[in-house]
């Protein structure tokens, strides 16, 4: 009985009661600090309860200290935390917003384990070395060897995979960024403008034509995988049925390809388009509302064709709600390991159509390259920060609709 | 006066139902479009829920009908009694929540 259906249920209503649990203590333990943080006593019986406390929590829960180098680390870092949460309280918090820093507490601190974290370890992880090799030595005594600057050394001048180095992985990812964001742009605002006229059943075709963004990514990325395999995937059969209706096409080319063993990264792209249109489509559309009916009278008074209506109304209206989703979408694409590791990136694929994060991907999980790919991965960051910041210092997309028109 | 009058509505009435007829042809055209792109869209998944409907034996086909030969529900029973597919749907509703 206690496997079938009340089993599940009372190991959620258990797990959901301690995390209960762990916020009363947390607000109680930011209640006193708040409210005694001006007596003499406070800043050193804060600095010694904190990791008294931290050492109790360990003692109890796994039921050993933990060992070695790993309890100074804990002890320390638990006393750092404790000196500057009573720091926080008595210098800073003024009695009025005392209770918002309260109930925002119990989020920030999870946000801050679940992203502050690993960000930390990655970045110590980069200036040390950890491979298949060291990894063992490391969970025995806490001990990495410390190497420097040369993780990131290799990762300009050695090569990630078999052949390829980090410059072509560069031009390749810089490519596949640049034509897909010009597709869903192309395609979001070609749609947008048909779905802004008056006409019917606009709600039906936006919700058939979102289809592709609200399907879960893994599972549309898979089923599209396999509908360009050679032989059984609609793409190659409609084409052979093409070729049998209009068989002059034949001399011009067309007819069924070895998508995935030939042209992995046109298959990825042509995956990738038809999955971000909607987003575009969307965010356009939005855009495209917002822009009042009195430019386009105006417009259509004064004598403009619609082709003028669209480049001195339209595309000058729409930026400041375009030019943010275009830097989110060339983000995300920068950054799509989805469709690239799915699509090719699986025993028996092929490392042809690897971009800059799929090759971080398989350094790390395939190859076993811990530090290396912690290297990776920060170049990526700042590569990617440094395009994106580009883009919208040059674009001036931050700008207001009312500041641009000024 | 009068004639001037009546020729002038004439013209006018003349441009306005070929505006109409603009018109209609620009929204025929968008529906056109819209629709193209809808089944474009909307075709893999059809794909995906007709090839789940087809019948163990004969998984891979080059057949492109959208309800295949020897249709049935087998699939779904197999997913619903054999994995732990409920367990997973509860699991989702967990987290999400």
């Amino acid at each position: 009985m206690t496997n079938g259906l009340l089993g599940p249920v009372l190991d959620v209503a258990g797990f959901l009661l301690l995390i209960i649990a762990c916020v009363m203590v947390l607000e109680a333990w930011l209640y006193l600090h708040l409210k005694c943080s001006d007596r003499k006593w406070f800043l050193p019986a804060a600095a010694a309860a904190a990791p008294l406390l931290v050492l109790g929590i360990f003692t109890a829960a796994a039921g050993h200290m933990p060992e070695g180098g790993r309890f100074f680390s804990v002890t320390g870092s638990a006393l750092i935390a404790g000196i500057s949460a009573a720091a926080f309280a008595r210098y800073f918090v003024r009695g009025r917003y005392s209770l918002a820093y309260m109930l925002t507490a119990p989020a920030f601190i999870g946000l801050a384990l679940l992203i502050l974290y690993p960000l930390v370890f990655e970045i110590y992880l980069s200036f040390h070395d950890l491979k298949l090799t060291t990894i063992m030595e490391w969970k025995r005594s806490g001990y990495l060897p410390f190497v420097g600057l040369s993780q990131y050394w290799k990762v300009f001048v050695s090569s990630p995979l078999s052949d390829v180095t980090f410059w072509q992985l560069f031009m390749r990812t810089i490519w596949w960024t640049v034509v897909n964001v010009f597709f869903h742009v192309l395609g979001g605002f070609c749609l947008a403008l048909l779905l802004n006229n008056r006409i019917q059943f606009k709600g039906i075709y936006r919700t058939l034509m979102v289809i592709p963004w609200a399907m879960p990514q893994v599972v549309a990325v898979l089923a599209m995988r396999g509908e360009f395999h050679s032989q059984y995937g609609f793409i190659n059969i409609m084409l052979e049925r093409l070729l049998v209706i209009l068989p002059f096409l034949k001399a011009l080319g067309v007819g069924p390809v070895q998508w995935l063993s030939d042209h992995p990264l046109l298959t990825c792209t042509i995956i990738n388009v038809w999955l971000g249109i909607p987003f575009m489509m969307v965010v356009m559309l939005g855009g495209l509302q917002s822009i009042s009916h009195s430019y386009y009278d105006a417009a259509s008074i004064d004598g403009a064709s619609w082709f003028q209506r669209l480049r001195y109304i339209t595309l000058p209206l729409i930026k400041p709600v375009a030019m943010p989703a275009i830097t989110l979408g060339a983000i995300w694409t920068f950054n799509n390991i989805n469709v690239i590791y799915l699509v090719t990136g699986q025993s028996g694929g092929t490392e042809e159509a690897d971009i800059l994060v799929s090759a971080l991907y398989k350094a790390a999980f395939t190859f076993n390259r811990y530090s290396y790919s912690a290297a990776f991965a920060i170049v990526i960051f700042a590569v990617l920060f440094g395009l994106s910041m580009l883009l919208m210092r040059v674009s001036k997309g931050a700008e207001s609709a009312y500041e641009q028109q000024r | 006066m009068n004639s001037r009058d009546n020729r002038e509505m004439e013209e006018s009435r003349k441009a306005l139902s070929s505006h109409k007829r603009k018109e209609t042809a620009k929204i025929f055209l968008v529906h056109i479009l819209l629709l193209l792109f809808c089944v474009v869209c909307a075709y893999p998944l059809l794909r995906i829920f007709s090839v789940s409907l087809r019948p163990g034996d004969r998984l891979i086909s080059t057949d492109l009908a959208l309800i295949p030969a020897g249709a049935g529900f087998a699939s779904y029973a197999t997913l619903l009694k054999s994995t732990g597919f409920l367990r997973w749907l509860w699991n989702s509703l967990v987290i999400t929540c």
